[in-house]
């Protein structure tokens, strides 16, 4: 991974002395964010900082932190009679990016700990500007490595980590990104990415539903089975454009598909306006996503052991989720502080709906196995930022 | 294709736009005032940005895509 990762740097390198007016790294700033999701049963909220640093001229370090507790029980877990979920993820990152004239270099290390999940990637990207600034060709390259162990009672009473249980799961990915100026009023996005995995990639407590006449409901459970590999493409276009008045509309389509099966196209759309003399900026948007299922999904299969692979994850159902984002983003007063150049203070709101096509309600008895109704959740994504920029 | 396959296409692309030699620029760097303002950066708040991100990919299935496609305008 090295090799390739230093052989694009390398390419880069080669395109490097392209002659002309040099790029700036982003500006230094401290943020501070409070997010809070709710819904489907689930509560997740916690801290998040980011740090950005300049070191030179031409380089600076960037380095974040950010907690999620999660509580609550989804509807796998009342289906399934599992105890409701309480845990944490704490997710650390650093990162650095160097400026060689026209190409920006950048380095990043994240760390996901929870106490079933580790996760550990790098991440290399290359940046590089040309045709009079009008184009920017963004190569990146990651590698991901994750650690799947299982939370169980012990014989005690204590929910301990069940020493019978450990998996891996190796991720690569790899895109390439196109920023490209058409007028002085529009800029367009062009993103292709592949990603890989190869190991376990079910969740170890998630069972799926099979026909089990003997049963007093009808139906029983087995744990879930999954292919050991995953190979996916997106490909993203994206567009924004400065209108006549001081306001910008946006549009971006994504097309996603894999070798599970899935099909999946998401559409956003979004309008920013800024308000009190340019204090406030105001966002509005609304996205909307679909997806065909994995092609070893049922909401119910027709005996134990049917097929080669089971899954009864409502993530790779068919289904379609609705979103409305909006966002504010003041201009705070000069600090007394000198130190501050300037700070910001902003809310962001996103409301979900998601409506499945196949996954039912297994919490609805009554009814026979097969016709209980189609399951769907909402949820609110809210976010709370300060922004100091120094 | 193979991860070389992938990089070699990649870097025969940008090594072949990149000998076009000098483009004349359709649209000049004075031009780009309106591209400039913040309004039309793509991501102002890259931290909820992520945490959006975070909460589409765990509860849908597609992956990918949302990658920093360049470093803006270039219009500093």
């Amino acid at each position: 991974m090295l090799y390739r990762i230093a052989l694009l740097f390398l390419l880069a390198s080669l395109l490097g002395p392209h002659v002309g007016r040099a790029e700036v790294l982003p500006p230094d700033e401290a943020d501070i964010m409070y997010k809070h999701y709710q819904g489907g049963g689930i509560k997740a909220e916690g801290p998040a900082y980011l740090v950005r640093k300049s070191v030179t001229q031409n380089a600076s370090v960037t380095a974040s932190y950010e907690v999620d507790q999660v509580t609550g029980a989804s509807i796998d877990s009342v289906v399934s009679g599992a105890s409701p979920i309480r845990e944490e993820r704490k997710q650390k990152s650093l990162g650095a990016e160097y400026l060689a004239d026209k190409t920006t270099y950048g380095a990043t290390i994240i760390s996901s700990v929870e106490n079933d999940y580790d996760s550990s990637t790098v991440n290399g990207t290359i940046s590089q500007s040309m045709f009079g600034d009008l184009t920017t060709v963004t190569l990146s390259a990651s590698r991901g490595w994750d650690i799947i162990t299982r939370r169980v009672k012990s014989s005690s009473g204590k929910t301990v980590s069940d020493p019978t249980f450990r998996a891996r799961l190796d991720r690569r990915q790899w895109s390439v990104g196109v920023s490209q100026i058409f007028s002085r009023n529009l800029i367009m996005g062009f993103d292709y990415e592949a990603n890989t995995s190869q190991g376990y990639e079910q969740n170890p407590y998630r069972t799926y539903r099979y026909v089990d006449p003997l049963a007093g409901a009808g139906y029983s459970f087995a744990p879930e089975v999954y292919p050991t590999t995953r190979t996916g493409n997106a490909f993203a276009v994206k567009a924004r454009y400065y209108l006549r008045w001081r306001a910008a509309v946006s549009g971006g389509y994504r097309y996603y598909t894999d070798t599970w099966g899935i099909r999946a196209h998401t559409f956003d759309v979004g309008y920013t306006q800024p308000l009190l003399h340019d204090r406030l900026i105001a966002d509005a948007g609304f996205r909307y996503y679909t997806q065909r299922h994995a092609s070893f999904y049922s909401d119910l299969f027709p005996r134990i052991n049917s097929q080669n692979y089971l899954a009864r994850d409502r993530e790779l159902s068919s289904l379609y989720t609705e979103s409305l984002h909006a966002s504010l983003t003041y201009e705070l007063p000069k600090a007394r502080w000198k130190a501050i150049k300037r700070s910001t203070a902003s809310v962001h709101a996103e409301e979900l709906l998601y409506r499945y096509r196949d996954f039912l309600n297994a919490s609805v008895t009554g009814v026979p196995p097969g016709t209980e109704p189609r399951y769907s959740n909402s949820a609110l994504n809210l976010m709370l930022l300060a922004t100091f920029y120094f | 294709m193979s991860f070389g396959g992938r990089v070699l296409v990649c870097s025969l692309l940008i090594a072949g736009t990149g000998a076009c030699g000098h483009v004349e620029p359709w649209v000049k760097p004075y031009e780009r005032e309106k591209l400039a303002d913040p309004i039309m950066a793509w991501d102002r708040a890259p931290l909820a940005t992520g945490y959006s991100l975070h909460v589409h990919e765990n509860r849908e299935a597609a992956r990918g895509g949302n990658g920093a496609a360049g470093g803006g305008c270039g219009c500093n």
